[in-house]
């Protein structure tokens, strides 16, 4: 049994990872400042009495250490971050502040707590856009984000490694694909479901369509992080990983197969047109996920199942189906 | 072309203003807190009358909002002490990082469509056998003022593509030259000041790194910036010979004819635990824009020595 902060337990993967820990007999405190995050979304753990909730800011790195050491907390899932990519353009600022200070606040704490384990959720919009469409290790250069969301991600990720080898942290960074569930509250599914419940008769699509991405779901995403932090290879230092899967799924793709589950027979979709859906977007993802199955990690379902099954999920919530 | 400079009373700031002045169409506004610049720099420089200065945080964003606006911002200001950062990592946060965000905000707000900072080799981590390109792999830098330059860039590469500002990153190996204002010369220097009977040398000596003159630096720089193709660009400036600290300290004891000071190592192969005790840069990129080294490190630590002897003789540190 371990004592585990998760930050940004109101959100779509903290929620679900606070489950899974409590399931494992762990003793859990969630903190989050419902910026993103939601009650609903922690309506299976509210109850739990191994579980217990903090509305705070994580940004605040002297209750973040006291709540360290109190609670002997050996490990800190850190999730914390703005998520939607979209707004970041209207507010710079507070999409990269959110992310980067952050995290500087939980090492911090963690220093001064002397607490050893972290595992950071990252994302593949460090990357960049790579031009040549290969899929990307976790060792290519440069790292060239297109957004403040990939640049607070790789900020994060740049302080990570340097208290790793400053003060001797035991640091899991994976670099998420696009993880997807029912507790999503953004994205590209999400946007299908409720402009086909606005209006059955017409699907829009921004961008051109051809903008293509690795998904893959929260349950293997949460299995992925738990299995590869287990295996002490990040003593002393930070280690990086990519996951995800290696298939893809554009998103003309996913504007099919979301139309072919709702079961409407007379949509018909419209291609905006654009190449960048929005500022700051990044066409294609494609992750190389190999040293993630190294570790004999298995992504059990692959981009098209993740994205049908979510699409089933998400057109429910939206009374579609 | 009017430029905005930042940490302009630092090392790097008060030579890059005094190279641009030289040009009699380049304006210079100069700001800087004085955390770590010098009063003098900015004295000599004041006697140029295309050049302002300004005493102010540039975290300030309101009061920068009222300086004339320029068509470049060369962002230098940074932690430049390592020390108060060991003991308080988020020193190098607030100047490392919220400096940036606070210039790149102001960049955007004022429609400067220029943004030009300096980073440093610490940015690639610790690879002894491999030699730093540009596009090297960068994720796993070993001190929080190496994180504070990585991520730097990484926000400047985002707001150069979501705001349209050209982006231009010089990553410098070890730079040395007049007013140098730390490093490892500037250290020796001190040491010998304070007692000239042993130097005491962080590490065991054997650390060999690139070091390159300012004045090459700025030549470099200034063909980057002709030559800049994309919209947003990473430059190494870097020398393609070394030094190591033992022939660094044997040099200082030379150069200012120091024969019976004894030199005191230590076990460690590294000076400090970020230290990143060996690495090669290319500046191929430079290269290829037809930029000339006039001096290899060796000769560049020996100037340096000598642009800075007078440290042993002034009344402040």
């Amino acid at each position: 049994m371990k004592n585990i902060l998760v930050t940004g337990v109101a959100g779509f993967i903290g929620s679900y990872l606070a489950e899974d820990h409590l399931a494992n007999g762990n003793q859990v405190w969630g903190v989050d400042n419902f910026s993103n995050g939601s009650l609903e979304n922690m309506s299976l753990l509210l109850g739990n009495p191994q579980f217990k909730f903090i509305e705070h800011d994580v940004c605040d790195e002297i209750f973040i250490k006291k709540l360290l050491i109190e609670n002997e907390i050996s490990e800190v899932w850190h999730l914390a971050a703005n998520t939607d990519i979209i707004t970041s353009h209207a507010a710079p600022l507070r999409d990269f502040k959110d992310c980067a200070q952050a995290t500087v606040s939980i090492l911090e704490a963690m220093r001064l707590s002397k607490t050893k384990k972290l595992i950071f959720a990252s994302s593949g919009s460090v990357y960049g856009n790579l031009g040549n469409g290969e899929a990307v290790s976790e060792t290519v250069g440069p790292l060239k984000p297109l957004s403040t969301y990939g640049a607070g991600k790789l900020a994060s990720e740049a302080f990570i490694s340097a208290y790793s080898n400053l003060y001797g942290l035991e640091s899991y960074v994976f670099r998420f694909g696009n993880v997807l569930g029912d507790r999503i509250n953004h994205g590209v599914i999400f946007d299908f479901s409720r402009k086909l419940k606005a209006d059955p008769k017409s699907l829009l699509v921004l961008g051109n369509g051809k903008q293509e991405k690795n998904y893959f779901r929260v349950k293997d995403c949460i299995e992925g992080m738990k299995y590869i932090s287990e295996s002490k290879a990040a003593k002393n230092e930070c280690l990086i990983v990519n996951l995800g899967n290696s298939s893809l799924t554009n998103v003309l793709r996913i504007a099919e197969i979301v139309i072919e589950e709702s079961g409407l027979l007379n949509t018909s979709i419209q291609v905006e047109g654009k190449d960048l859906a929005w500022p700051g977007d990044q066409p294609i993802i494609r992750l190389d996920c190999s040293s993630a199955y190294k570790f004999g990690w298995k992504c059990e379902l692959d981009s098209e199942q993740a994205v049908r099954l979510t699409a089933q999920e998400l057109l429910k919530l939206a009374q579609v189906i | 072309m009017k430029y905005l400079i930042t940490g302009c009373a630092g090392f790097l700031g008060s030579n890059i203003a005094e190279y641009l002045l030289k040009q009699s169409d380049n304006k210079i506004i100069g700001i800087d807190n004085y955390l770590n610049g010098k009063r003098e720099f900015v004295e000599a420089l004041s006697r140029n009358q295309n050049f302002d200065f300004f005493e102010l945080d540039c975290r300030n964003t309101e009061e920068l909002l009222t300086l004339p606006k320029p068509d470049c911002i060369i962002h230098l200001a940074a932690n430049s002490d390592i020390a108060a950062a060991m003991s308080n990592p988020l020193i190098d946060y607030d100047l490392g990082i919220a400096t940036t965000q606070a210039m790149l905000e102001y960049a955007r707000r004022q429609e400067v469509k220029h943004f030009v900072f300096s980073s440093g080799s610490g940015v690639y981590g610790e690879k002894p056998e491999a030699t730093f390109f540009e596009d090297s792999f960068v994720g796993k830098p070993t001190s929080t003022y190496g994180a504070t330059k990585l991520a730097s860039e990484a926000l400047i590469s985002a707001y150069s593509s979501m705001f349209d500002i050209k982006g231009t990153v010089f990553r410098f190996s070890n730079l040395v030259g007049p007013r140098q204002t730390h490093g490892v010369i500037h250290d020796f220097l001190l040491k010998l000041k304070a007692n000239q009977e042993v130097l005491e040398v962080l590490g065991n000596g054997t650390q060999y790194k690139p070091y390159i003159h300012v004045s090459d630096a700025l030549s470099g720089i200034e063909i980057a910036l002709l030559n800049q193709k994309s919209m947003y660009e990473v430059f190494n400036v870097s020398n393609n010979s070394s030094t190591s600290v033992t022939t660094i300290a044997e040099m200082v004891l030379s150069e200012l004819g120091f024969s019976k000071t004894e030199i005191l190592y230590e076990k460690s192969d590294r000076g400090w635990k970020a230290d990143i005790p060996k690495y090669t840069m290319s500046s191929k990129k430079l290269f290829d824009f037809g930029w000339k080294i006039r001096h290899n490190s060796n000769e560049a630590v020996k100037m340096t020595i000598q642009e800075n002897k007078n440290l042993l003789f002034s009344s402040v540190a």
